[in-house]
């Protein structure tokens, strides 16, 4: 049986003994451990109200506890130059809701063709500043500094760059080198991407520089609109689904009008805190 | 002047011994630990002492089986005096000891053994990033003037431990059908065992469970690969031992299991790589010797130039081993431990594998003829010889262990007291 409709009998039925309409069983002497516990959940959660309406879709399954408090951004254009910040809501457990912490943030400033991200968690700061081609968004070049609040003489620079078949990184103390198959482009880069809304017709192929690391093969595709419940109540989004090698299916939720609202993988999620 | 040898030690938490590339797994692609097998050689049967993340830990940094270190479960706190390789290897060797990311040793501060770089983080996606770049941090500043002891604590594949979503949910697993053609089969020993995590999965679901673990692996591939490369193209490239291995297993469907804790192989084997720039030959794989976790701090001390750890019952350098000389006196059988419920102890020589259970069950396999360990061969006349033998070797093993009696009050004591009341029955066999 399906949970939803497993639910919604289980909802039936509860109304149905709380209205006097069919007998509540009881049982003679204690009732076992597991009765008890279904009973408090029971009570916690009103006839008429599911545990958790938000189990699905699938893209917000790791913030259920987090979208209740968070509210769309409802100004501001990922479409040319403009400057974006996302808190990192952190996946710690789940019990009849999602429990999230804003445990990071990343502060993003597009301009021209150039992408400024400084991105801060688990006591690392690190800044990248990439070059993209302009018609594709695909990355030409970067830089990154890694800075560690805890032993700030274990911080580095390296530069990359990519020539449509692989890329290299260098740093004072080393180069690597990676083969690429598909246009490179990075993590944050995909914002103005799914902003033009170009994928919601035709899937988009790309290998996916996270860091400096080479994420390959991987596929954005429109999975379908989605209402989702927020702090300023319900709001249909846009759901695009990313898959791929060494990423876990990532969700990106877009409004209508091309704001990334919220990015679901499935311990670090983030969602949109200001757009400029 | 004696001139140490680097060591960084490159750990996973939760890896399947299976979930490498370059070991024939089709659904998983590591580049870079293809790479670390292709640069050292590859300990084919390796096991953990004890397949769960404290007690393993417990064991690579003290040299001990978990039965000795006071470890013998997960949140067990370690014996205070027991040394560990970070304050071993500070007082006789000299090194600069540092570590970066996992530790999961209870009641040892990693930051009275060693320079930490970065706190632990239990999840892989928010942290393991942060631990490569630690660590590459590291590599770009740090002087010649001492060798290096370097951890790289990573937590992934352990991430596979959060999938549930919210009220018991499934969470991303309502999205498998749209992938459904990438997912990996079910392994061919698999049997719905409807334990508590699991009853409600279908075959799509334990399918789903096996993608994302691998895409898990694939994320700690990508980081390791990004430190292993900073190290082989640094100015210590010629001068640095490298290892890798991970903690545990993961069940990954295999007989029905996810998780860890038992002795079947998904579980209790893992992946283990040595690497010394021409003094391992390259792309070397050891299929014939067992070697298991308490090796590891062996081989550390070995290459190190400094003494072994104190007691070191069961430990042997992978040395001679890895480097390829002859070692016709190395073990028979590796045994490891598991002391959650009644407990469990495997046995593994080069062809069989027995499993001993607290409550006196036992059960056999013939890996050469079943390496899914499908057939249980307790119970065949055939199996006597086999087992008396490997009852021997329990008996052998446990009289070498210089065992941790301290027992501590309430819950926690249910462990220690599983292998003191075991093991005394197994000497007084003898």
């Amino acid at each position: 049986m399906e949970r939803r409709e497993f639910m919604h009998i289980s909802a039936v039925a509860a109304s149905l003994v709380s209205g006097g309409l069919l007998p509540a069983l009881a049982a003679d002497g204690p009732r076992p451990a597991k009765k008890r516990r279904k009973a408090k959940r029971a009570k916690r959660h009103p006839v008429g109200t599911s545990p958790n309406p938000f189990t699905e879709p699938a893209a917000i399954e790791p913030i259920t506890g987090y979208v209740g408090k968070f509210a769309p951004i409802q100004t501001g254009s990922m479409a040319g130059d403009f400057t974006a910040s996302y808190s990192l809501a952190k996946f710690l457990s789940a019990g009849a809701k999602s429990r999230n912490q804003v445990a990071g943030s990343i502060e993003l400033a597009f301009k021209g063709d150039v992408l400024t991200a400084t991105e801060t968690r688990h006591g690392n700061v690190v800044k990248t500043t990439l070059t993209c081609r302009a018609e594709d968004r695909a990355a030409l070049s970067w830089s990154l500094a890694s800075r560690l609040e805890q032993a700030p003489d274990a911080g580095f620079t390296e530069t990359g760059a990519w020539d449509g078949k692989a890329i290299t990184v260098k740093s004072a103390a080393w180069t690597q080198e990676r083969a690429t198959s598909l246009p490179l482009i990075a993590r944050w880069a995909l914002l103005p991407v799914l902003a033009s809304g170009t994928c919601k017709s035709k899937p988009l192929r790309f290998d996916m520089l996270d860091d400096s690391t080479l994420r390959p093969d991987q596929t954005l595709k429109y999975s379908g609109a989605i209402e989702i419940p927020t702090k300023a109540g319900p709001a249909t989004l846009d759901c695009y689904a990313q898959t791929g090698r060494a990423i876990v299916p990532t969700h990106y939720l877009v409004d209508a009008a091309g704001r990334v609202q919220l990015i679901t993988q499935e311990t670090v999620n983030w969602a949109l805190a200001e757009l400029g | 002047m004696i001139n140490r040898p680097n060591v960084l030690f490159i750990h996973v938490d939760q890896m399947h011994f299976q979930a490498v590339s370059a070991y024939g797994n089709p659904y998983v692609k590591t580049p870079a630990i293809d790479r670390i097998a292709a640069d050292g050689c590859s300990l084919m049967t390796n096991y953990t002492t004890m397949p769960q993340c404290c007690p393993a830990r417990a064991s690579w940094y003290t040299g001990r089986m978990s039965s000795e270190t006071g470890v013998p479960t997960n949140g067990c706190p370690i014996l205070p005096d027991l040394p560990d390789l970070g304050q071993w290897l500070r007082k006789h060797g000299d090194y600069e000891c540092v570590y970066a990311g996992k530790w999961h040793i209870p009641k040892r501060d990693v930051r009275k053994s060693f320079r930490n770089l970065l706190p632990t983080d239990a999840r892989g996606e928010f942290s393991d990033a942060a631990v490569a770049r630690a660590c590459m941090g590291f590599l770009a500043n740090h002087k010649p003037d001492k060798p290096f002891f370097l951890n790289a604590g990573f937590m992934n594949p352990h991430d596979c431990c959060y999938t549930a979503g919210a009220a018991g949910g499934m969470g991303k697993f309502r999205f498998a059908p749209e992938i459904e053609d990438q997912l990996p089969p079910l392994p061919k020993n698999f049997v719905n065992t409807k334990a508590p995590r699991t009853s409600k999965w279908k075959e799509l679901d334990w399918r789903y469970y096996i993608y994302i673990y691998y895409r898990w692996v694939e994320m700690v591939d990508a980081e390791i690969g990004r430190l292993y490369d900073a190290l082989k193209t640094s100015r210590f490239a010629r001068n640095t031992v490298v290892i890798f291995t991970a903690d545990h297993g993961d069940g990954l469907g295999f007989h029905g299991k996810v998780s860890k804790g038992f002795m079947e192989d998904e579980a209790w084997r893992v992946p283990a790589i040595v690497v010394y720039p021409g003094k391992i030959p390259k792309g070397r794989r050891e299929t014939e010797k067992l070697t298991s976790g308490v090796d590891i701090p062996a081989t550390i001390c070995d290459y190190a130039q400094v003494p072994m750890l104190p007691k070191m019952s069961i430990g042997r350098s992978l040395r001679p081993l890895v480097e390829g000389r002859s070692v016709p006196d190395w073990r028979e059988y590796v045994v490891g431990e598991s002391f959650l419920g009644a407990g469990s102890v495997g046995i593994r020589d080069k062809r069989y594998k027995s499993i001993h259970s607290g409550n006196g069950q036992v059960r056999l396999f013939d890996l050469e003829q079943d390496p899914l360990e499908m057939a249980d061969l307790a119970a065949a006349d055939a199996s006597r010889a086999v087992l008396k033998q490997h009852r021997a070797w329990l008996r052998e093993f446990v009289g070498k262990l210089d065992l941790c009696t301290r027992v501590p009050e309430g819950p926690k004591a249910a462990p220690y007291r599983t292998y003191l009341d075991w093991y005394r029955k197994v000497k007084e066999e003898a």
